[in-house]
């Protein structure tokens, strides 16, 4: 899994072709052996996800280059983005100081320092870069950019840092800002849901969700249900899903989707009794037939919901 | 001659209360009593004196030894009986006792003591050997301040063997009850004494023990530990009180909650005392308080199996016996399989039948399992009822269980078997008041005298049966007749509230909490005599006690009647009483009327009291599962997820036959738990945790006699199950993900018999993409016509076509792993030996049978004997039938292997008439050609494969052969017709196709090598690998090597090694690899210094010897070569053998004595010599060939 940008398939295939080609002009020009041919060898590693490779020819760049040259700014970009998939932290944030010395609107490189402490475990760092992401807003034109790394990406980030400083109260600020940029988004709907958990009873999750946001269509329903699931709290899911079907008792898709968040409370219940009690067959054959009742609720659920678009991310 | 004399000596303190019950014990026994007073302050002096003591009052020194011996010093009889106050000797026992006198050779006795424990009363006792009776002799004296003895005094005297055990004679102690230890202070008496001892003398081992004892009863748990651990240091365990130290001390870390280390202190200690049954008791009561309960069930069955612990252990009653089944039912009760525990409860009554209480305990868990009628069906079919005591307890069982109709069918039994008395009157009183017989009722209630026990109950039914005629005269008169007691108040109120007479007296709490069950029986009765007006009139006098409403609203549910249930249960729930029974009726009744929030807080109200119920976690679970159906059934489509969600979906048995499988049973049962209802393992002889692991998954177990049979031992597995459908699994199968949900939806078609399931039989060193797929019929309803038949490769298909038709099984889309051809596996198992035994023998029995020449063939062919392989395959081809395809297969390897080319490939031609889409054939023709050198024929085979792509699945095929595999033969094909380009694609079209399978890059380096600079294949190979990766960098370590670029192979490995972090085994491999690339080059130190890098765990140790061995003969090092060989005997004896052999023939010049194994001997002398030859080393190879010549001569 890569974690911080994916190269896509048709960009990998693209990637080989190229790398045919480069070492082939390197060989025809070896003298002039330029910074930009170094630099796209190093670009096409990291598109076929051979981080190191890419590591060996950006750093000579990085070592080459000045502030001017055309490609400053992506290098930099690219060349922390391998490092942290090495999980070179330190080398990253120093890799990304230097850019953002040079190049201190490109937000980019605050949100991939802010990644780097937060792997470093050092939250108020991380803390401080992702705030920064925000006062900057989204990197200017003409910079490589990720959409979201001057909003709800850096939110979301944020939240996720205090969440792991058990900051829950503040987590859930930075999640609910997140979705305010972006309702739907999964990740952030799972972190506040993770959160408000820690904080809340499930009747005050529900106050808080229904004070900021409006959950109207199944694809948001099914993404707030998912994601109190994930967060281990099935009965507030139940809650969220039961009362949208008190709502419109004839829409079979929230009646699945209920009966779904029935079944994972059962199977919250058995889990937590069979860590209690060892050795108890009778857990076991209640458990009988629950995954897979699950696994025909979410097929009968997807091919009535979906009509066919994927509904949330289950 | 007269009959010797005894004494009774005792020493007293206050025993006034106890002294009368000692000294009446031993009437007629003893012919003086001599009571040394210590300082007693109550008459316990007056007490002795009247029962003719002498008594003598001795000033307390703090020595009871001083006190004992003073008493001794005052006895005149022939015979020394110790007692004390708190002491009684079993009258039963006298005449044995006195017998025991008479014995010329013994000087003193052991008796037993049974010291009653428990709080006030006895509730348990424990039993020990004590020195109570000797001959008066001046020189037996005690010694010991506190805990005294007089053993080693008699010892001293008269040696060992004049002391007997007479375990016979028993003397009950009430001293260990708790309220006499508190009475008397005894523990800080004790203490005292203990420390004074400590001080005064150099402590010994009881000392220390007793210490550790009183601390452990003044709850000073740390202190007991250490005086324990001294006890125990050098200790004698043949003393007497080591075995009873053991249980304390592990009491002791007991109480100090480290209940694991005890378990394990007393799994220890089992070996000294193997025959000491309480240790096995204590290891199971503490697993069952560590929720360990299989290994409880399992200790507790030792228990009952070993019997109660010989007498010279202190031994606590039951353990092997009422204990011992209580604490198993319960187990049973707590995991929630109360069947098991009904089972329990019968084998102790079957153990003990006069014991009722395991009776009514059935009785109470099958009711609400099974029902009224199965329950007694049960009771009929294990029980013979014969006696009228027997029926009248039932019918008493049945009554208070509510059942008045099934203890009337009893009562009827007991009247034909003559029952009479009380009892019986007050039982049958019973039975026909609430069945509404009521002039019945009377005639037998009136029969029961006042003065009866049974008379309470008798006077209760009758004013009950007053009130139900509506006698309020009769019910009035009767009352004031009746003896004062708070029951009568009880009955005048509810008398008042049910004739509305206005003189109600409300009770106290304090007269009302007594009288609770006394008051719900009342009400349960009315209601079981249908009279609930009545009960509604009394019910305003429960209103006020939380504990009144739960039981009253318990009352109310089992009678049926859930307003008042709802209204009186959740009363006392609301007011912060209830328990788990209470909760689970209340739930039931909210979900029945799908009032699921109420019933959540029902639920998890109650579980944060009591966690410990395994009954309230699974049925707030069940809620949900109630309400996700009711959600379900109002919506079309959903009926299959329904049944599959209730239990009245079709049940499913997994049926296994096990042995040995510890590792890979749980990755099965893992697979499949899911998807089945019950589990049958059929263990044929397991001698691993097979056993244990399968109960884990709560599989019912069977052992069954290996008869070398597997279809008999399948079909006992399918005898056992009682699912409607069969699942056949073996322990080295699983199912893949997903595939569960699979099975589940195939139960519902209907007209079908069975399933064929794909097999992927994975084979070579792991699994991957190396498999061969069959079809198996694994899935069949539970039918006694479907039974499996033959001895070995069992098969079940048949039976079903025959029975129900070709139609009736069908192939289903659902995969099973299996990885018992994996050669790890094959080599763990010894499976081809076992199976070629076996079904050498079954076609011995039934030579016609073709399906078992077939087998045959299959093993012998897997052993290499092609010939004899080929011919039980000619044997057992029969056209048409479903293995038919795999038996040509096979026959064309045979000819293929025998290099019989042309009748394979004319079989080929033949057979693809039958079988035209069966690409393994066309391999097998690519392969033959390829042995003929008709490499455009195979080239045309292979692309031929390709074309046609994998076999269908109804096929017994290998995997690849319409895609890797034949990418990677074309190569070759192509390679030697010199088409090197096209070779090379078709190489890495094999990689790509499967990137595990390494031979193609091999061949792709040898051949690139042969017309490329090194520099330009090292730049191909590793495109075609993801790099950076240590695997990726040893293999191009290993395909450099084979091209003979060695310096190009240690590059890679100096790569390799930094990747590979923490992994040994990685490390050991690339310093083997090193070792030969050094070697190759010809520096042999360099060489053995990488070899000598490989550790003893590696599965490279043992080559790497043989390398250094061989290194250093090349060298001239003959004395390293020597050391090395007695690594590799330590390693692999029978290479270190070898390598012996070869070593001694080197060094002597002809060859040495002794060689056991010539064929292997020959075998690594040819290695041997190839090593050398790589190596240029041709004059040692040629002293070798000289060695491997005289072998072969």
């Amino acid at each position: 899994m890569k974690k911080y940008r994916a190269p896509a398939k048709k960009a990998k295939a693209t990637a080989q072709r190229y790398l045919k080609v480069i070492p082939g002009a390197r060989d025809k020009d070896k003298e002039k052996e330029s910074l930009s041919i170094r630099y796209n060898l190093g670009l096409e590693h990291y598109h076929l996800g051979n981080y190191r490779q890419a590591i060996h020819w950006f750093e000579g760049v990085y070592h080459d280059c000045d502030r001017q040259w055309q490609y400053a700014a992506s290098l930099f970009l690219n060349y922390a983005t391998c490092l942290l998939e090495e999980k070179e932290y330190p080398a990253a944030v120093e890799v990304l100081q230097r850019g953002i010395d040079w190049f201190p609107a490109y937000t980019d490189l605050f949100y991939l320092k802010g990644l780097a402490h937060k792997s470093l475990n050092q939250p108020d760092a991380a803390m401080d870069a992702f705030n920064h992401c925000l006062k900057l807003g989204e990197s200017p034109p003409g910079y490589d950019t990720t959409e979201g790394v001057g909003s709800y990406k850096a939110c979301q980030m944020a939240g996720e840092v205090l969440e792991e400083a058990e900051a829950y109260d503040q987590a859930v600020k930075a999640y609910t800002l997140a979705l305010q940029c972006r309702p739907k988004n999964p990740q952030s709907l799972k972190g506040l849901a993770r959160s408000l958990v820690k904080t809340m009873d499930y009747d005050q999750c529900l106050a808080y969700l229904d004070r900021y946001f409006i959950f109207s269509d199944l694809h948001s329903l099914h993404g707030i249900v998912d994601a109190f699931l994930a967060a281990q709290a099935a009965e507030v899911a139940l809650m969220v899903a039961r009362r949208a079907l008190a709502q419109d008792p004839q829409d079979k898709a929230l009646a699945l989707l209920t009966a779904q968040a029935c079944l994972w409370r059962e199977r919250e219940i058995l889990h937590q009794a069979s860590h209690y009690f060892k050795e108890v067959p009778a857990i076991a054959r209640e458990q009988q037939g629950l995954v897979l009742g699950l696994q025909q609720l979410e097929e009968l659920y997807m091919s009535l919901a979906k009509g066919g678009e994927p509904v949330g991310q289950s | 001659m007269d009959s010797p004399r005894i004494s009774l000596c005792m020493i007293v303190k206050d025993e006034a209360e106890n002294l009368p019950r000692c000294l009446e014990s031993v009437a007629g026994l003893v012919d003086e009593i001599i009571v040394v007073d210590t300082g007693s302050q109550d008459n316990t002096v007056e007490i002795a004196e009247k029962y003719g003591a002498r008594v003598s009052i001795f000033p307390w020194t703090n020595s009871f030894s001083e006190a004992r011996n003073c008493s001794l010093e005052l006895a005149t009889g022939d015979w020394i009986l110790i007692l004390d106050g708190d002491d009684e000797l079993f009258r039963e026992d006298i005449p044995n006792l006195k017998q025991l006198l008479t014995v010329p050779e013994v000087e003193a006795y052991f008796l037993q003591t049974v010291n009653e424990m428990g709080i006030n009363d006895a509730e348990t006792s424990l039993t020990n050997l004590t020195m109570r009776l000797f001959r008066n002799r001046p020189h037996y004296r005690y010694t010991g301040r506190i805990h005294e003895g007089i053993i080693s005094s008699i010892m001293e005297a008269a040696g060992r063997d004049a002391i007997k055990v007479a375990s016979q004679i028993r003397v009950r102690h009430y001293g260990y009850l708790k309220r006499e230890v508190d009475k008397k202070g005894k523990a800080s008496r004790n203490m005292a004494l203990l420390q004074q001892e400590l001080e005064s003398r150099q402590p010994d081992n009881f000392l220390y023990y007793n210490l550790a004892v009183e601390y452990l009863r003044a709850g000073e748990y740390n202190k007991a530990l250490e005086y324990f651990d001294l006890a125990e240091k050098n200790i004698r365990w043949e003393a007497p009180y080591a075995s009873y130290l053991i249980r304390r001390k592990a009491d002791c870390l007991a109480l100090m909650n480290k209940k694991q280390e005890a378990i394990l202190y007393l799994q220890q200690r089992t070996s000294i005392f193997p025959d000491y049954t309480d240790l096995y008791y204590q290891m199971a009561v503490l697993h069952l308080e560590l929720k360990n309960y299989g290994q409880a069930v399992q200790l507790l069955e030792r228990c009952i199996a070993m019997g109660e612990a010989p007498s010279n252990y202190a031994s606590e009653a039951g353990v092997s016996g009422d204990r011992a089944w209580l604490a198993m039912a319960d187990a049973y009760i707590k995991i929630g399989e109360k069947e098991k525990a009904v089972e329990v409860f019968r084998r102790q009554l079957i153990a003990d039948s006069t014991n009722l209480q395991p009776l009514i305990r059935i009785i109470q868990l099958l009711l609400p399992l099974k029902g009224k009628e199965e329950t007694i069906a049960y009771l009929n079919n294990f029980f013979h009822m014969a006696t009228p005591a027997a029926n009248l307890a039932l019918a008493d069982i049945f009554l208070a269980e509510g059942l008045p109709h099934q203890a009337l069918d009893f009562l009827h039994k007991a009247i034909q078997l003559k029952a009479e008395g009380d009892y019986y009157n007050a039982v049958a009183g019973e039975v026909f008041l609430l069945c509404g017989d009521l002039a019945n009722a009377k005639k037998h209630l009136s029969q029961i005298p006042a003065n009866s026990d049974h008379y309470p109950r008798s006077a209760r039914n009758l004013c009950l049966l007053y009130w139900l005629e509506s006698s309020n005269d009769k019910a009035a008169a009767f009352l004031s007749g009746w003896p004062e007691a708070p029951i009568k108040k009880l009955y005048q109120a509810c008398h008042s509230l049910i004739f509305e007479t206005n003189s109600v007296r409300a009770l106290s709490r304090e007269e009302a909490l007594p009288l609770i069950k006394a008051y719900t029986d009342l009400v349960n009765k009315l209601l079981l005599a249908n009279k609930l007006s009545l009960a509604k009139k009394i019910l305003c006098l429960g209103a006020r006690e939380p504990e009144l409403m739960l039981d009253l609203g318990k009352v109310f549910y089992r009678r049926g009647e859930e307003e008042l249930a709802l209204q009186w249960l959740g009363e006392a729930l609301a007011a912060g009483y209830g328990d788990s029974q209470g909760a689970l009726y209340l739930g039931d009744i909210y979900c029945k009327h799908q009032q699921w929030d109420k019933a959540r807080q029902v639920y998890e109200q109650v579980l944060n009291w009591q966690l410990e119920d395994v009954e309230i976690h699974l049925a707030y679970a069940r809620m949900y599962r109630q309400q996700t159906l009711s959600i379900l059934h109002s919506l079309s489509g959903t009926e299959q997820v329904c049944a599959l969600l209730q239990k009245n979906r079709p049940r499913i048995s997994l049926c296994m036959i096990v042995k040995d499988e510890a590792e890979y049973l749980p990755r099965c049962l893992n697979s499949v738990r899911e998807a089945v209802d019950e589990i049958i393992v059929v263990d044929t002889g397991s001698s691993d945790t097979t056993i244990q692991i399968a109960q884990q998954f709560g599989a019912k177990i069977y052992r069954y006699q290996w008869n070398n049979d597997f279809a008999a031992a399948r079909n006992f597995s399918l005898d056992m199950a009682t699912g409607e459908w069969l699942l056949v699994l073996d322990a080295d199968e699983e199912f893949p993900k997903g595939e569960q949900a699979k099975i589940r939806s195939l139960l519902l078609a209907q007209n079908v018999e069975g399933y064929c399931f794909q097999l992927f039989n994975y084979y070579g060193h792991e699994v991957g993409h190396d498999f061969i797929t069959d079809l198996v019929c694994r899935l069949f309803r539970n039918r006694p016509q479907y039974r499996f038949k033959r001895a070995l490769h069992e098969q079940v298909v048949d039976q079903i076509i025959g029975v129900a038709g070709e139609s009736a099984v069908k192939i289903a889309p659902v995969r099973i792993f299996h990885y018992g051809h994996l050669s790890s596996t094959i080599i763990k198992k010894n499976k081809s030996e076992r199976n070629l035994a076996i079904i050498r023998r079954a076609v011995t029995e039934d030579p016609d049978n073709r399906f078992l020449r077939y087998s045959l063939g299959v093993e012998l062919l897997n052993l290499g004997q092609y010939s004899q392989a080929l011919e039980q395959l000619k044997l057992s081809y029969t056209p048409g039938l479903n293995y038919t395809s795999d038996v040509v297969l096979k026959m064309v390897i045979c000819l293929k292997e025998l290099r019989q080319f042309e009748t394979g490939l004319q079989l080929i031609d033949n057979s693809m008439i039958d079988y035209p889409n069966f690409t393994d054939f066309l391999f097998l023709k690519g392969e033959i050609y390829m042995e003929q050198g008709n490499y455009a024929g195979a080239a045309q085979a292979f692309r031929s494969c390709l074309t046609m792509g994998e076999a269908p699945i109804y096929y017994s095929s290998t995997n690849g052969m319409g895609g890797y595999h034949a990418h990677y033969r074309l190569g070759k094909a192509l390679e030697a017709m010199g088409n090197f380009e096209q070779a090379a694609a078709s190489y890495q079209q094999a990689l790509a196709a499967n990137p595990k399978f390494h031979l193609p890059l091999y061949a792709l380096a040898g051949m690139l090598r042969r017309i490329h600079p090194v520099e330009a294949v090292k730049q191909q190979l590793e495109n075609c690998l993801s790099l950076p990766d240590v695997n990726a960098y040893l293999l191009l370590a290993d395909i450099f090597t084979g091209t003979g670029d060695y310096a190009i192979s240690l590059d890679y490995l100096k790569t390799a090694l930094p990747l590979a972090g923490e992994n040994q085994e990685i490390k050991f491999k690339a310093a083997y690899m090193e070792g030969i690339c050094q070697a190759r080059l010809g520096d042999y130190g360099a060489a053995i210094k990488a070899f000598e890098k490989v550790g003893q765990t590696s599965n490279y140790y043992l080559l790497a010897l043989s390398w250094i061995w061989l290194l250093g003969w090349v060298q001239g090092d003959t004395r390293q070569s020597q050391e090395v060989l007695e690594a590799m005997k330590l390693v692999h004896g029978n290479t270190g053998q070898i390598y012996d052999f070869v070593h001694q023939s080197l060094l002597s010049g002809k060859l040495a004595e002794s060689c056991n194994d010539m064929a292997e001997t020959r075998a690594t002398v040819e290695t041997m010599m190839q090593r050398l030859k790589a190596l240029g080393e041709s004059s040692l190879a040629i002293s070798l060939a000289a060695i491997g010549q005289n072998l072969t001569s």
